[in-house]
């Protein structure tokens, strides 16, 4: 009673006190406030980018109430970032698809059930493929979605219901890795562990700004105990510039000329690896004129950056004992980003830094599985890495699959790119989009939301049915999300990493795999894929498929063995040895270490060419360069997902915002936080100025999270990946 | 496939849907051990010993590792499960130039320079500050110039010696842990007031509209407790932040020696414990990233009636003292008068609290909080108000008094005077207590005399020209010469609050400037119609004349000088620039 009333006065505990109380959680979590203690732990790897880290989900009964970065995963080694942190919040949005939805005559979304929707599918997609012929329906998929998944989604588009032409959002960020890998080492194959972040002695990030990417990534160079030099090479101050040692503010897309500018050097100062040259690679002499011409004079008046900068960025190759080379995006895309990425490539082989530990020429992947997108995803070519125009290849596949061999395509599908034109043309009329969302993200999408009027039938695959795309949409496919369903992801060193099934998902979406099993039934080739049971397995499908290629995982056992073994780099063929159960330091493994590539002599190969001039070139109009790129840790790609968090959305400005130098905003008079117009020969925007200084003079910065970046843009690609390039389009500015 | 099987096969998948991985065949139930897994990465961040005497407990930030991830806000979110968006941590950022390259790591120097440069401090300038030509087409020097410069700063509660919110809450909901130092807030004990929200520097508490009471960062106290780190410790990749142990004593004789982020608010106000360190001097060029954006602090609409209805209330009890001697009809309806505007601005009040049912408690922290003192000090006065009209008007329900209490009653009625005196001073105490609320924070605006010399002559006009309105009823011809008093106190006020527009004149940038920007800009419109009530609102009373009985007009002044001064004082809490971190994320919308 005397408690009783003393706590009307001085209340130290109560309801709201206990919310926060915690007490030691089992499962080694360590404090947890009570109220959350799991009953049952289980790592995940996470849905967003490719660094793959583990996510170790806490499950009361079944629901997944929250979740800790796993301290035993070989990748993250017990951190995540902001937005793995807040994996499972997307789920619970109030606005996932919940059912189909089909546009009803008057414009409005009516909900309907899947056996209409399939049926509706099936019956409008066959009546164009009939009117205008099997190609004139394709797919755009992703990077988002599990192996198997994506797999299944290759082959009954291709095989089942005829399709020729299907590529995946990989192309907007990947695939010029994979055309510069293919021909330099002949396979796609990023070389790299991530334990080469840590042993190191001189790191190497060219349009790459990890930080904020992919700060997992970070946390392992923070592990490096070498005291490793780090350069930066990039046109922006960022995050990771200002953790270099070095930070080389290049002029935007002189990064060609440049690297053609310090291998000159190298040669010039002998300093290069002869023997690793001559042991290992074919085509150097070659590359050895072709880079004579890049004098010191000429790089520096291209790149803007001096002759004594370009001697010690020389230098620093030079002196260190493992150089490790590190690209993403600001190489990727670019209007000669196949060549800018082999430049790389030609500097790890001609110095010898490929295949010892803490080297290589290292791409830093997207999204969580485009390394998986890249292996079976039977868009560019046939699964496992295997060519459409190559008979023997068709005959292997179709026996493995036991399908006809005449129902495998025999010529190479549309990218990206061509598959909007032929939209444009007429050609395609029917098309399948599955979690992604080109209606925000594709360069120069002003014009998108008419491209897709001019389709006969639109189906957007998506866990929201309200994303930029799916707005546009005919039918609309409810999907299940990550953590609502199992299937492998492949990260960026390679390493199989498990999906799991932590969550339900709402009302009646289902599992991609379950949509594309359900399709295969409704359209008539069910009998096609009864092998592809379920995810598992599809997965020794896929296992068979890999079997003997540089790829082969045949020596995987199961899910379970990827799980106890904190995921596996490919290649692992059948009879390797086991890694004990979280033993971290003998899961890390690199590619070449034996010198030998998987070209037809083993030998790596020197590719280059001369640079080209910038599509669309500054003028008097349009005087300033436009670049784009990642804003901040809390926001993925079109932020159908991380806009869901609350605690991200504080992490970021809500509206669109520009960086620009102090002489610029000065010149234009333009104020920081007030509004400015960007306007480009495609479209005008306002965003608010963000004045700064670590944005290069005369250059814009316009993150590539929100809706307007992408009308600015201008619409051109790489020759040999098609991969667009975001990274320079001219604009003007003015005060708004 | 026969159509029924086709239905069957969704059906089915619809259930597995529903069901979850076989967790068993993959759980980490086998992950029995009680020792935190995280604990080999975060071990070496936590101090050796806990804090002895003369000792606390203090995060220490090594800023040349925080590389601007924000994992630590996303950590602490999840580890300690708090509610949907609220941060006990945030990060800012500072961005400008510097004027050398970065210092070189020791292995560096001997790669690069042994050749030709041999002295480090040489190599530090090694790359003088490039001149950049601003025009893109030039070829000249068209590079963008170097050594830009940008530095996150995660930062949380400070833990400080002197705790602002501690002495400020009017509940005693905050503690300071004798033998951590950390500064702990007691959920259930707060009543929502949010007034450590005005008296911390640095943003700190964060208010729960859904329950109704503020919460903070408390250092993970159990965790530290358990030898476990907190969990921005646990959750930093880089390991930037660490738990480590300060002298006290130390932090006193020189607050800020290890908190030297340029744009953060004084330290000598609370004496913040927290250690910044880094291995570059950051430049003094830098600005905030927030530099360029004013935005507006959320309205507070019934503090702005609590304030202007009891600031009425007490000054029509003081200026009917000053005029009602002897007057039995005066005191009658002027004690009625200042009970309706007092009462009301008393109840509107508790609108304000998270968690009104508690109020009571508000007493609590009378010995260093003026939020308490004013709720003392008004509920006084309010309860003597109540007395002096029951006292006035006790003849009107003389029937109705218990026979025994009446000889006292009609004693008591002699002394309406003095019991209206006795009102109008306490009202008066109040009215300086609610001054001193907001004179007592680090708040650039409200921390000036000007505060309760503005509320006390917000009383004196209110109460003037109550009295000239009521000078219909009460037939006093006195109230003409109010008027020369109204318009004098008029003429005081409107000069102070023109005061404020002053530094817009000068170049420099300051809170009371961005104040005056704030008024001058997106709250434009309450100045313009703050000004025309003030401005009106006297015309009309000066206008109403007692000999035509224009009462309709001496009333729509009276409210429309009401009007004002609740513009004024929405004004004063919205256009205030709170110290802060430097460059946290703005929301414009918010």
């Amino acid at each position: 009673m005397k408690n009783k009333l003393i706590s009307l006065f001085r209340q130290r505990e109560g309801r709201l006190t206990r919310d926060l109380v915690q007490q030691p959680a089992k499962y080694g979590l360590g404090k947890l406030p009570v109220r959350l203690h799991p009953d049952k732990t289980t790592t995940v790897v996470c849905g967003f980018c490719s660094v793959g880290c583990g996510l170790k989900i806490h499950i009361q009964g079944d629901l997944a109430v929250n979740l800790t970065p796993s301290p035993k995963y070989p990748v993250n080694l017990g951190q995540a970032c902001p937005k793995g942190w807040e994996a499972l919040t997307p789920l619970k949005a109030k606005d996932r698809a919940t059912t189909p939805l089909l546009r009803a005559p008057d414009g409005s979304f009516k909900s309907i059930s899947w056996d209409i929707a399939l049926k509706e599918f099936s019956a409008r997609f066959k009546r164009i493929q009939n009117t205008y012929g099997s190609d004139s329906v394709a797919f755009l998929s992703t990077g988002q979605i599990c192996t198997e998944e994506m797999a299944l989604l290759g082959a009954l588009a291709k095989f089942g219901m005829g399709m020729i032409h299907g590529d995946g959002n990989t192309r907007q960020c990947m695939a010029t890795s994979v055309v510069a890998y293919k021909e330099s080492f002949g396979f796609d194959a990023p070389p790299y562990t991530y334990k080469d972040l840590e042993e190191s002695d001189v790191l190497i990030f060219v349009g790459a700004n990890p930080c904020i990417a992919h700060p997992i990534l970070w946390e392992r160079v923070y592990k490096n105990r070498h005291h490793p030099l780090i350069v930066v090479v990039d046109p922006r101050t960022t995050e990771t510039a200002m953790q270099a040692s070095r930070h080389y503010a290049l002029r935007p897309k002189s990064d060609l000329v440049l690297f053609y500018g310090i291998a000159h050097l190298l040669i010039k100062h002998g300093w290069i690896d002869k023997k690793y040259i001559e042991a290992h690679t074919a085509e150097f002499e070659a590359f050895e004129k072709h880079v004579e011409q890049f004098s010191p004079d000429r790089v520096s008046k291209d790149s803007g950056l001096s002759k004594a900068e370009l001697e010690e960025f020389a230098r620093i190759i030079h002196g260190g004992k493992s150089v490790s080379f590190w690209w993403t995006m600001g190489v990727n895309q670019g209007h000669e980003a196949v060549r800018t990425a082999q430049a790389l490539i030609n500097l790890a082989l001609m110095t010898g830094n490929m295949g010892r530990p803490g080297t290589g020429a290292n791409s830093i992947t997207g999204q969580t599985n485009a390394m998986g997108s890249r292996l079976f995803s039977n868009t560019t070519s046939l699964l496992g890495v295997h060519d459409f125009l190559n008979p023997l290849h068709r005959d292997r596949i179709a026996k493995i699959l036991k399908i006809n061999p005449q129902t495998i395509p025999s010529q190479n599908s549309w990218a990206y790119n061509e598959i909007l034109e032929g939209i444009d043309q007429g050609k395609i009329k029917g098309l399948w989009v599955i979690a992604t969302n080109p209606g925000h993200s594709w360069i120069d999408r002003s014009s998108f939301p008419d491209l897709m009027k001019k389709l006969e039938f639109l189906v957007v695959q998506d866990m929201y049915s309200n994303t930029d795309t799916a707005q546009l949409a005919d039918l609309v496919l409810p999907a299940a999300a990550w953590g609502e369903k199992e299937g492998t992801v492949i990260n960026s060193e390679r390493r199989l990493g498990l999906y799991k099934r932590v969550s339900k998902a709402p009302g009646k979406a289902l599992a991609d795999f379950y949509i594309f099993k359900l399709i295969a039934d409704y359209w008539g080739c069910g009998e096609m894929f009864e092998d592809w049971k379920s995810p598992e397995a599809v997965f020794e499908i896929l296992k068979k498929i890999s079997e003997n290629t540089p790829c082969d995982i045949s020596g995987i056992a199961d899910y379970k063995m990827i799980d106890e073994s904190g995921g596996i780099q490919w290649p692992y063929p059948y009879g390797q040895p086991r890694y004990g159960t979280g033993a971290i330091a003998e899961n890390e493994r690199r590619l070449f270490s034996d010198g030998r590539f998987y070209t037809s002599d083993g030998k790596a190969r020197f590719i280059f060419e001369n640079p080209r001039p910038i599509y669309e070139p500054l003028d008097q109009e349009y005087p300033y360069i436009l670049l784009s790129g990642r804003g901040t840790t809390a926001q993925w790609h079109t932020q159908t997902r991380t806009a869901k968090s609350p605690i991200l959305k504080k992490m970021y400005p809500k509206e669109i915002y520009a960086e620009i130098h102090p002489q610029d905003a000065d010149k234009e008079g333009i104020r920081s936080g007030q509004w400015m117009e960007i306007t480009s020969r495609r479209a005008s925007i306002k965003a608010r100025a963000w004045v700064t200084p670590t944005v290069g003079i005369g250059q814009i910065f316009l993150p590539m999270h929100y809706p307007e970046t992408n009308l600015l843009t201008y619409p051109s690609y790489d020759p040999y990946s098609k991969q667009p390039s975001y990274k320079f389009s001219a604009v003007n500015v003015r005060s708004g | 496939m026969e159509e029924k099987n086709k239905i069957d096969a969704i059906d089915q998948f619809l259930i597995e849907q529903q069901t979850l991985t076989a967790v068993e065949r993959f759980s980490e139930m086998h992950e029995k051990g009680k020792i935190p897994q995280q604990e080999k990465y975060y071990k070496a961040l936590l101090p050796g010993a806990p804090p002895g005497p003369g000792q606390q407990y203090a995060f220490q930030v090594d800023l040349d590792s925080c590389s601007g991830c924000k994992a630590c806000i996303t950590g602490c979110h999840n580890r300690n499960g708090l509610d949907e968006g609220e941060m006990w941590r945030n990060v800012g950022l500072i961005h400008g130039e510097k004027k050398f390259a970065p210092v070189l790591p020791l292995k560096a120097t001997e790669v690069l320079l042994g050749d030709f440069v041999s002295d480090v401090e040489e190599a530090k300038q090694y790359h003088p500050p490039t001149e950049c030509s601003s025009d893109p087409r030039s070829k000249k020097n068209p590079a963008p110039s170097k050594f830009y410069f940008q530095q996150h700063i995660t930062t949380a509660c400070h833990h400080c010696l002197d705790p602002a919110c501690l002495t400020g809450c009017p509940v005693k909901a905050y503690e300071k842990d004798p033998q951590t130092g950390i500064v702990r807030h007691l959920d259930d004990q707060c009543i929502g007031c949010k007034y450590c929200i005005y008296k911390c520097s640095y943003g700190v508490p964060q208010y729960s509209e859904a329950r109704g009471i503020v919460r903070k960062c408390d250092m993970c106290t159990e965790r530290l407790r358990e030898g476990e780190a907190p969990a921005c410790v646990q959750s930093c990749p880089n390991q930037a932040i660490r738990i480590t142990v300060v002298d006290t004593a130390q932090v006193a004789m020189n607050p800020g020696k290890d908190f030297q982020i340029p744009f953060s608010p004084d330290p000598h106000y609370t004496q913040p414990t927290t250690i910044y360190k880094t291995s570059h001097p950051i430049p003094d060029t830098v600005l905030p990233a927030d530099h360029g954006v004013i935005l507006p602090q959320p309205p507070e609409h019934s503090l702005v009636f609590m304030l202007i209805l009891t600031q009425a209330s007490a000054g029509i009890y003081f200026i009917s003292s000053l005029l009602g001697l002897g007057a039995e009809k005066f005191i009658r309806v002027q004690s009625l008068m200042g009970i309706l505007f007092g009462a009301l601005g008393l109840g509107i009040a508790t609108f304000h609290l998270g968690r009104p049912l508690y109020a009571y408690r508000s007493f609590l922290g009378f010995r260093t909080s003026w939020l308490s003192r004013e709720a003392v000090f008004l509920g006084i006065f309010m309860n003597l108000a109540f007395v002096t009209a029951l006292f006035a008007w006790g003849d009107s329900f003389q029937s109705w008094i218990p026979l025994g209490l009446k000889p006292l009653f009609m004693a008591a009625s002699q002394y309406g005077v003095q019991e209206m005196w006795a009102t109008a001073i306490l009202g008066w105490v109040g009215v300086f207590s609610s001054g001193m609320i907001y004179f007592d924070t680090p708040r650039a605006g409200w921390n000036s005399l000007a505060t309760p010399v503005k509320f006390f002559l917000t009383a004196g006009i209110l109460g003037v020209s109550e009295l000239i309105f009521m000078r219909f009823w009460l037939l006093d011809p006195r109230g003409e010469t109010l008027k020369l008093v109204l318009l004098a106190l008029i003429l005081i006020k409107a000069s102070i609050e023109a005061w404020a527009f002053l530094p817009l004149a000068n170049p420099k940038d300051s809170p009371l400037k961005r104040s005056a920007i704030l008024m001058m800009g997106e709250l434009k419109t309450a100045t313009i119609l703050r000004w025309i009530a003030m401005m009106g609102g006297t015309l009309c009373l000066w206008m109403s004349s007692f000999h035509y009985g224009q009462w309709k007009l001496a009333g729509m002044g009276f409210l429309l000088l009401i009007a004002g001064e609740c513009l004024e004082r929405h004004l004063f809490f919205r256009a205030v620039v709170p110290p802060r971190m430097p460059g946290f994320i703005v929301h414009h919308e918010e």
